[in-house]
């Protein structure tokens, strides 16, 4: 239904204002025309204002001045038509932090869903939808515009995930975008600025009480684990560690619990010795009242310490582990490049101056790849390999992260040939040195000099750097191997047809292009290995909500409007072309029709 | 080169036309106004008695053989007059849309220029303020005349008498003067005005002449801010259907006292309005008046 509203309403009572002082200066007798006349002889005597004009009997002309002053009051109100709306965009938060529940038990996601499919009823059938969540990873849900009914059929089903919201970024990039269509975000989360076309619903609990497993790692058979309270009031609980052993079926070994009091607006650090046999660990907070933990699910975190599934194959032609066994936190096998199948499974692959047929689906380094090959080509001018000096370096990638890189000199580097996939990461005066990209959604690091083997504090910047690599390349940072996000697919090989939770009894189903999709933290088992799934987010966990900052000149809107259409432009138009049609009527018209009858006398 | 309304059917029309004076002038050469001067002329004056050296051709034997006396005919000299055409330049006659106030003056002149030069009359032309007294003669000097109209501009107020009187004292002849104006002055100053003009004995017309806006002056406004032309004096004024009609009928009580004041200082007044014909006022009006036949 077509309703109408103002920007700014309260310029509407200039109207009132504004027809009294037409009034006043009609009554007046306004501003006279000035006329050149031949004489004031005998037209002096007629000096005195209009009677007509002392019992106001107003002209046409006068209407047609409240109309114009009418719509000039409308204009600088900002009239805006609402409800019409062709084109609309709707953006549904299905992020991690809409998991918090509200009064009553349900969850905001609940609470934005009935929101967004009410809305999606108030719209006219005419109307054209495009639909949008924030998690994992923004994506659209309709590859064109459809209908208000075809859109809350894919809103039903959707649920909130594991997984971070991009909602800034999405509102940013549909702000550079510049269509005409009205935008409504459906969120736990509010504008910092009320903006003209982005409407922002807010749903959320106003409660801030909360307690989260932030971080979790396991080193050298130590476990810690970083916990976030949010609230008013001190919390008793108590964290729980159950371990998990053996190979089959991974049967649960010991159980640990501390008694933990945490202070509101505190993080604290917990720690447990876990014997060398573990396998893989959960780590909760059972004991929690609901009313002091709206979010549940961040309660709950799952560590691998298997080398199974994350162990990092080096591949060489001579074999060996190449000095890599003294870094604590990664477990690796040596291959021999003749043993390496592309059915070989691993965390992650070290080439060691040898190049597969192709690349594995695992994040890979390759190490001074053998001149001639496909995939990491190199330059190599009269078959030498080239003392090098670096050049220019990335600095704002992490693996270059504190390193002092011109001091660096290689007495043997190979250049290497950039690829469509790859960003160069290192130059050096031979060419680049470095390169690193995704070719096919795993990371890959290639090298053109010598980093092994590993001989730690004894060559410092090398290994500095190779650390770098491993940490972003292996995603080492925290939890060690084994370890990935929720909603983050999985991609485990040709060979593994089956994943299971070890909780639940619940199995994976491999999507077309083999990947798993992990919908929630467990412990995954599979063939060859197994797999801890968790999600950490500080930031959803938190309910000090940040408000969405947009760029650019933010105006402020009616909150809670409809997605709108200013009419000012519309009503400028009618204003001029009433001011034209009168000047046309006024002054031109006549003067034509004066000149007209003065040629034809 | 004449207005565009100076056809050649027009220029016919009015070359049919004749300015007369209702007194007679000495002139200064041969030409169609019954001079007081006897003469040679075709008109019979009188019979006066034969002197020594009269021409005997002018005897008349008829009268000689009846009364043996001899007795020669004198006739009334025709000669020409002097038309001196006065014209206000002043900004009141360039108020009106279009010039037509200006442009009626100005193709007044011209069609009395024109006539009279084609009588061989003696035409003078004064635009008050603008430039001294100009003498005209002779059929063709009507494109002078022309130029000098076409170039004429709006002067600043002046002290109107004293320049009409600067232009009759640069008549060496008496004869007629032809005042062309709105005359929206006040009363005294035209009885100055005309009074100068008969102190030298003048055959004096009046025209005044007024166009729509002055008997109309805020025509589709019943309210405006009015400002003299001539003194830039501003008047706020409103009028309403019977005060137009109340204003027109002040308007025609000035012409009608500029008229009688004519007439009592023994001159011709004829009014017209802009929006009539020229030929038409020409051969109507001004006939009326007697300066035209």
């Amino acid at each position: 239904m077509n309703t109408f509203s103002f920007g700014a309403p309260y310029l509407l009572a200039l109207l009132p204002l504004g027809f009294a002082y037409l009034f006043y200066v009609y009554r007046k007798g306004g501003s006279p025309k000035p006329v050149i006349i031949s004489s004031l002889l005998v037209l002096k005597q007629f000096e005195g204002k209009p009677i007509s004009r002392r019992k106001f009997a107003p002209p046409l002309r006068i209407l047609l001045e409240l109309l114009l002053f009418l719509l000039i009051a409308l204009g600088a109100a900002r009239l805006a038509q609402q409800g019409d709306v062709q084109d609309v965009t709707l953006i549904l938060d299905n992020s991690f932090g809409t998991k918090a529940r509200m009064e009553g038990g349900k969850q905001v996601w609940d609470g934005i869903k009935g929101e967004a499919l009410s809305y999606l009823s108030s719209l006219p059938s005419t109307a054209r939808v495009r639909l949008f969540v924030t998690s994992p990873n923004s994506r659209a849900l309709t590859d064109r515009p459809v209908s208000p009914q075809e859109a809350s059929n894919l809103v039903t089903p959707l649920e909130s995930t594991y997984g971070e919201d991009e909602l800034e970024l999405l509102l940013n990039k549909s702000l550079q975008n510049k269509s005409k269509a009205s935008t409504v975000v459906f969120s736990d989360k509010e504008l910092a600025v009320p903006h003209p076309t982005i409407q922002v619903r807010t749903v959320r609990n106003p409660a801030h009480s909360n307690v989260a497993i932030i971080d979790a790692a396991i080193a050298q058979e130590k476990l810690t684990a970083t916990i976030l309270t949010e609230g008013t009031a001190p919390v008793k609980t108590a964290l729980q560690l159950d371990l998990f052993e053996g190979n089959e079926r991974l049967r649960v070994g010991k159980t640990e619990t501390k008694e933990l009091e945490l202070s509101p607006g505190t993080r604290i650090v917990v720690a447990f010795d876990i014997p060398k046999r573990t396998k893989g660990a959960k780590l909760s907070l059972p004991s929690l009242l609901p009313s002091r933990n709206v979010i549940v699910e961040d309660d709950v975190v799952w560590l691998n310490t298997s080398p199974g599934s994350k162990e990092i194959a080096v591949v060489s032609s001579t074999g060996g582990t190449l000095g890599l066994e003294h870094i604590p936190f990664i477990t690796v096998r040596s291959e021999r490049a003749e043993q390496y199948s592309s059915q070989s499974i691993a965390g992650g692959f070290i080439f060691h101056k040898f190049v597969p047929a192709e690349l594995p689906t695992a994040p890979t380094l390759v190490v001074l790849p053998p001149p001639g090959n496909p995939l990491m080509p190199t330059v190599v001018e009269g078959g030498d390999v080239k003392a090098a000096q670096v050049t220019r370096w990335a600095d704002s990638h992490p693996i270059t992260r504190y390193l002092t890189l011109p001091s660096l000199t290689f007495r043997e580097a190979l250049p290497l040939r950039p690829l469509e996939w790859s960003k160069e990461l290192i130059s050096s005066t031979a060419g680049p040195i470095a390169l690193v990209g995704e070719p096919s959604g795993e990371k890959v690091v290639g090298l053109g000099f010598e980093i092994f083997p590993f001989e730690g504090p004894r060559a410092p910047t090398v290994s500095i750097l190779t650390l770098n690599i491993f940490k972003w390349l292996f995603d080492t940072s925290s939890a060690g191997a084994g370890i990935v996000k929720a909603s983050v697919p999985l991609k485990l090989g040709q060979t593994v047809p089956k994943v299971e939770y070890v909780e639940g009894n619940e199995s994976l189903t491999p999507a077309p292009d083999g990947s798993f999709l992990p919908s929630h933290p467990g412990l995954l088992l599979y063939k060859g290995g197994q797999m801890a799934v968790q999600f950490f987010s500080e930031r959803e966990s938190s309910l000090k909500f940040e408000p969405l900052r947009l760029p650019g000149k933010e105006e402020p809107a009616k909150a809670g409007a409809h997605s709108q259409h200013s009419l000012s432009s519309l009503l400028a138009g009618i204003t001029l072309f009433i001011i034209l049609l009168d000047l046309y009527l006024s002054w031109f018209l006549p003067r034509r029709k004066r000149q007209v009858t003065g040629a034809s006398s | 080169m004449l207005p565009a309304i100076f056809t050649p059917q027009l220029l016919r029309k009015i070359e049919l036309l004749q300015v007369t004076s209702r007194r007679s002038f000495l002139g200064h050469r041969q030409g169609g106004h019954i001079s007081p001067r006897r003469g040679h002329g075709i008109e019979f004056a009188d019979y006066r008695k034969y002197e020594p050296g009269d021409n005997p051709r002018h005897i008349d034997w008829n009268l000689f053989g009846r009364s043996d006396r001899m007795y020669v005919k004198t006739f009334q000299e025709e000669q020409n007059v002097a038309v001196l055409c006065v014209v206000d330049t002043t900004a009141s006659m360039f108020t009106s849309k279009g010039n037509a106030k200006w442009e009626r003056a100005r193709d007044l002149t011209l069609a009395l220029s024109y006539i009279s030069l084609l009588q061989q009359e003696d035409v003078l032309l004064c635009l008050p303020g603008t430039c001294a007294l100009k003498s005209f003669y002779g059929a063709r000097a009507v494109h002078s005349v022309a130029r000098i109209l076409d170039e004429a501009r709006p002067i600043e107020p002046l002290q109107y008498k004293r320049e009409i009187m600067n232009a009759v004292s640069g008549m060496r002849y008496p004869g007629i003067a032809i005042l062309i104006s709105d005359l929206l002055t006040p009363i005294d100053e035209v009885l100055h005005q005309i009074t100068a003009l008969r102190s030298k004995g003048l055959d004096v017309t009046v025209i005044q002449i007024l166009s729509a806006e002055d008997l109309d002056p805020l025509s589709g406004e019943d309210y405006a801010l009015a400002i003299d032309s001539e003194s830039g004096e501003e008047v706020t004024v409103s009028l309403d259907s019977a005060q137009r009609e109340d204003y027109r009928q002040q308007i025609m009580a000035h012409v009608e006292a500029v008229a009688s004041i004519a007439r009592r200082l023994g001159a011709a007044h004829v009014f017209g309005e802009v929006e009539q014909d020229l030929f038409s006022f020409l051969s109507t009006n001004l006939s009326r008046a007697g300066l035209l036949r």
